[in-house]
């Protein structure tokens, strides 16, 4: 499970850093970055495992991530949208474009750890 | 030119050195200014700056200790023990204190679960709420509210005791703050909030507590109903939604007693829970309540209504729909009477209302020939008409369709036919497109049959059913009186008719034998409406059993003579009139059912034998009602000089008629008057007066009161009141000969104050 890497996108610092140690702490090898430009970047170098994006970031929103993913990567990586609670459009369009799975803030991060099992379970 | 040139060489001095002085000490201020922004600009970034730097160094701290575990492995235990010895180390910094305390309040607003109650944890374990219970005393709001919103979040239930003194504190910021932190720290933090909250709560401040309290996950609501009581009525407001909210409907009888309270927001909260409740009993409470509140509460208490009201309920609710002025609340009787009754109350305001020909083709049989061709249901009604009356062979059927539906037996079966007949001729109120073809052929449809009416000498086949008939009060009772199933009519002695009867014929006798030169004259004058001598006719023929034919066509004979000769023979034209005589002046009179039964006796039998005379009264009549006939009956001699004159400006034809009544009039100079008005008038209107209509003048000319000398009255002057004083005025005040004819018609046991004098005449 070491050699699995999370691409973990989230502009809140302080929950990236909380949610990083968690995921590490797990086993996993987490790559923070903290705005969607950070990940087109990360992206373009190489594909993680699983991506774990919340929706609201700067300058590239995590709809247009998974877009990205999707459409111009031709990417079937798994991707798991963070969402605040009662941002039902986002998260719905999150799923026709492509997500596999959404976890709402405040986020437990024990019930994101199990998620990204899953979820890389299913790869 | 001079002026100007000499004004600009003494321009006032300007002192430039002190220009210069102020310039450069604006200069310098502003410069100060700015030095300071940037200082303090430059402060507040590096403070930040420093807190991100000590965030992002203290946050791996953090996430170390909140996913701890004791199971875990001894190298990760020793790094933890060293983390531990090194915050501790950090903490003694009230600035680490400070940035540790907001990582923790960040962070528990975006982790859930078990992290989170590791975060409450490690803020009470590094003992950072003491800082927040420091602030509690500060004499700052801003940081008291700081300390109490710490320490709610943190869910510091230490902390209760010292922030609920905070609830009734005068500024609104920490009072809001220590509401919120009061409920939240504990269970029965709602109830001493309730019991204690001296100030008012907001609509916001109370959707929040209850967001508070819909959180809490082992939370059991008080009994909510303690606190209806409460002299805050803003507690009492929040009281009844929790008691709403929670379903708590142990307390309908204070519920039902808030409805009367003086707040609109709790009556109207409290109608809401009663109505969310089912509570029937409180339907007394809330129609007493229901005058004296505001729109909005008078809906919410329909609304109740129609939840939990029976059809006993209807009645007010009717009386809602018709009182209110409010047409949301009328509207909402409305809906809640259909909600109660469902369909009881109807669509009425822009429904079309079918017209009497759309009536008629609803209801006519159809014939074979308009079986075959479809026509327009307006000329459809009106060929049922024709068709009947042009399908007549002789004069008889005639007869038996205009008038012989009297005869049929079966109730009210003839009004009805007659009625069908009138609406299916009523052809001005068709509103189809063709309308206007319509009329004319109509028209000229009518005279066809009107030309071979008159053919027929037979004045009671004139087809005048379809005038407008015009039904009054007078007429309902009318017929009440005279009906057969009348009990008063059943109890009326035998003995009182015959003796009635027998009164009746000799004045009648008299009466025929003293105006028979006068009937030939009347007869010619056939007019071409008598619209309710056929209407009465019908309705009245039991009547026609009281008194003989021969009598009765005496009767209408002398009436009529004496009416014709009464009212003047002004120019005028034949015009279909619209309203009943009768009903002119009887309604103003009280007149007992006897009298009323008398005087309508005589109608019926002229309606039967003298349908022409009484047609040509009629016609007169209409001419002749004038409004000032009221007018003068209770004024003074003085204002009837005045209305005199206004006659003359405003009269008509109708006014010559009136005034030629005036020879009546005890005053002579109304009388005097009266006669020169009506000639001034006549010439007015290019009408040339009658010399048989002078009677005006020769009162005038005698002198004489005419109430205390009925007898010495000429005869034209006797003979000039109107048709409605004949037959519906008992109790003139100028007798007449005819009217006192007709007054002892009109009393059946003959106890007549006037007989005496009839008798000698």
């Amino acid at each position: 499970m070491s050699d699995r890497k999370i691409l973990l996108a989230e502009d809140d610092e302080l929950l990236a850093s909380l949610l990083t140690y968690r995921l590490q702490k797990a086993g996993y090898e987490v790559i923070t970055v903290y705005d969607g430009q950070e990940v087109k970047n990360q992206l373009s170098q190489e594909i993680p495992d699983i991506i774990v994006s919340d929706i609201m970031m700067p300058y590239f929103s995590g709809i247009e991530l998974i877009d990205y993913v999707r459409n111009e990567l031709r990417s079937g990586v798994p991707i798991i949208i963070i969402s605040s609670a009662g941002n039902e459009e986002n998260v719905l369009s999150a799923f026709e474009l492509g997500a596999n799975d959404f976890i709402a803030k405040p986020v437990s991060p024990s019930e994101l750890l199990v998620r990204v099992n899953r979820e890389l379970q299913k790869v | 030119m001079h002026t100007y040139q000499w004004s600009l060489l003494n321009l006032p001095k300007i002192h430039t050195d002190l220009l210069w002085y102020l310039t450069m000490i604006s200069c310098g201020l502003g410069l100060i200014y700015f030095i300071f922004v940037f200082f303090i600009r430059n402060k507040l970034s590096k403070k930040s700056r420093m807190v991100a730097e000590k965030k992002k160094e203290l946050a791996p701290m953090v996430s170390q200790f909140l996913f701890f575990e004791q199971t875990a492995p001894l190298e990760e235990k020793k790094d933890y023990l060293h983390t531990k010895v090194e915050i501790r180390e950090l903490i003694k910094s009230d600035f680490n204190r400070l940035v540790l305390a907001e990582i923790l309040l960040d962070l528990q607003k975006d982790v859930s679960g078990e992290a989170r109650e590791n975060l409450y944890e490690l803020y009470k374990g590094l003992g950072l709420h003491h800082d927040a219970f420091e602030k509690l005393k500060s004499r700052r709001w801003e940081v008291i509210s700081q300390g109490i919103l710490e320490l709610t979040q943190m869910r510091v239930e230490e902390s209760y005791m010292f922030i609920r003194r905070f609830i009734n504190h005068r500024r609104g910021v920490i009072r809001k703050q220590a509401q919120i932190a009061t409920v939240t720290l504990k269970n029965e933090g709602i109830g001493y909030f309730l019991d204690t909250c001296k100030h008012q709560i907001s609509e916001w401040q109370q959707l929040k507590l209850l967001d508070v309290l819909r959180n809490f996950d082992d939370f059991v609501p008080p009994r909510f109903k303690i606190w209806l009581t409460s002299k805050n009525k803003d507690v009492v407001l929040f009281a009844l939604r929790l008691i709403r909210y929670y379903n708590q409907n142990d307390a309908n009888q204070a519920i039902i007693q808030l409805i009367k309270h003086r707040n609109n927001q709790i009556k109207t909260e409290a109608v809401q829970c009663l109505k969310e409740f089912g509570v029937v009993e409180a339907r007394d409470t809330i129609k007493e309540s229901f005058r004296r509140s505001k729109a909005g509460i008078k809906i919410a208490m329909l609304d109740a209504i129609a939840e939990f009201g029976d059809r006993d309920d209807i009645e007010f609710l009717k009386k809602v729909e018709r009182s209110d002025d409010n047409f949301t609340v009328r509207s909402k009787a409305l809906s809640a009477i259909n909600t109660l009754a469902p369909e009881k109350i109807m669509p009425t305001d822009d429904i079309k209302e079918p017209s009497s020909a759309d009536l008629a083709f609803a209801q006519a049989p159809i014939s074979e020939e308009k079986e075959a061709n479809e026509v327009d249901p307006g000329l459809e009604a009106y060929d049922i008409v024709v068709e009947v009356e042009a399908d007549g062979d002789d004069n008889e059927e005639d007869n038996n369709i205009l008038q012989g539906e009297s005869e049929t037996t079966e109730g009210e079966q003839p009004e009805k036919t007659s009625m069908k007949m009138e609406e299916a001729i009523k052809i001005p109120e068709l509103e189809v497109e063709n309308e206007e073809i319509f009329d004319l052929c109509a028209k000229e449809e009518f005279s066809d049959i009107l030309d071979e009416a008159k053919e027929e000498e037979d004045p009671q086949y004139l087809p005048l059913h379809f005038l407008p008939l015009v039904e009054s009060e007078w007429e309902e009772e009318y017929r009440e009186v005279v009906s057969p199933e009348s009990p008063t009519e059943k109890t009326k002695p035998v003995d009182e008719e015959d003796k009635f009867k027998e009164d009746l014929n000799a004045i009648l006798n008299r009466l025929a034998m003293k105006d028979e030169s006068k009937k030939s004259k009347t007869s010619e004058e056939v007019p071409d409406f008598i619209p309710l001598v056929v209407e009465s006719q019908i309705e009245n023929q039991e009547a026609d059993e009281l008194i003989g034919p021969l009598e009765m066509e005496v009767i209408a004979e002398t009436i009529s003579t004496e009416i014709q000769n009464a009212t003047i023979a002004a120019p005028t034209e034949p015009t279909p009139a619209k309203v009943d005589i009768r009903n002119t002046e009887v309604v103003a009179e009280e007149v007992s059912w006897q009298q009323l039964l008398a005087e309508n006796e005589i109608d019926i039998q002229i309606d039967l034998d003298q349908e022409v005379e009484i047609e040509e009264t009629h016609h007169q009549e209409f001419q002749g009602f004038s409004i000032f006939r009221e007018m003068f009956r209770e004024f003074d001699s003085e204002s009837k000089l005045i209305l005199l004159d206004e006659i003359l400006v405003v009269g008509e034809y109708k006014e010559l008629c009136f005034l030629a009544t005036l020879s009546e009039d005890r005053d002579k100079r109304v009388r005097k008057k009266a006669l020169k008005i009506r000639q001034e008038l006549a010439s007015k209107l290019g009408v040339s007066l009658d010399s048989t209509v002078t009677s005006l003048e020769k009162s005038v000319t005698t002198e004489k009161e005419p109430k205390e000398l009925p007898d010495s009255k000429p005869k034209e002057a006797t003979t000039k009141l109107p048709l409605e004083y004949c037959f519906f005025e008992g109790p003139l005040t100028t007798i007449d000969e005819t009217q006192a004819v007709v007054s002892d018609l009109a009393r059946p046991n003959g106890a007549s104050q006037n007989e005496d004098q009839v008798a000698e005449g």
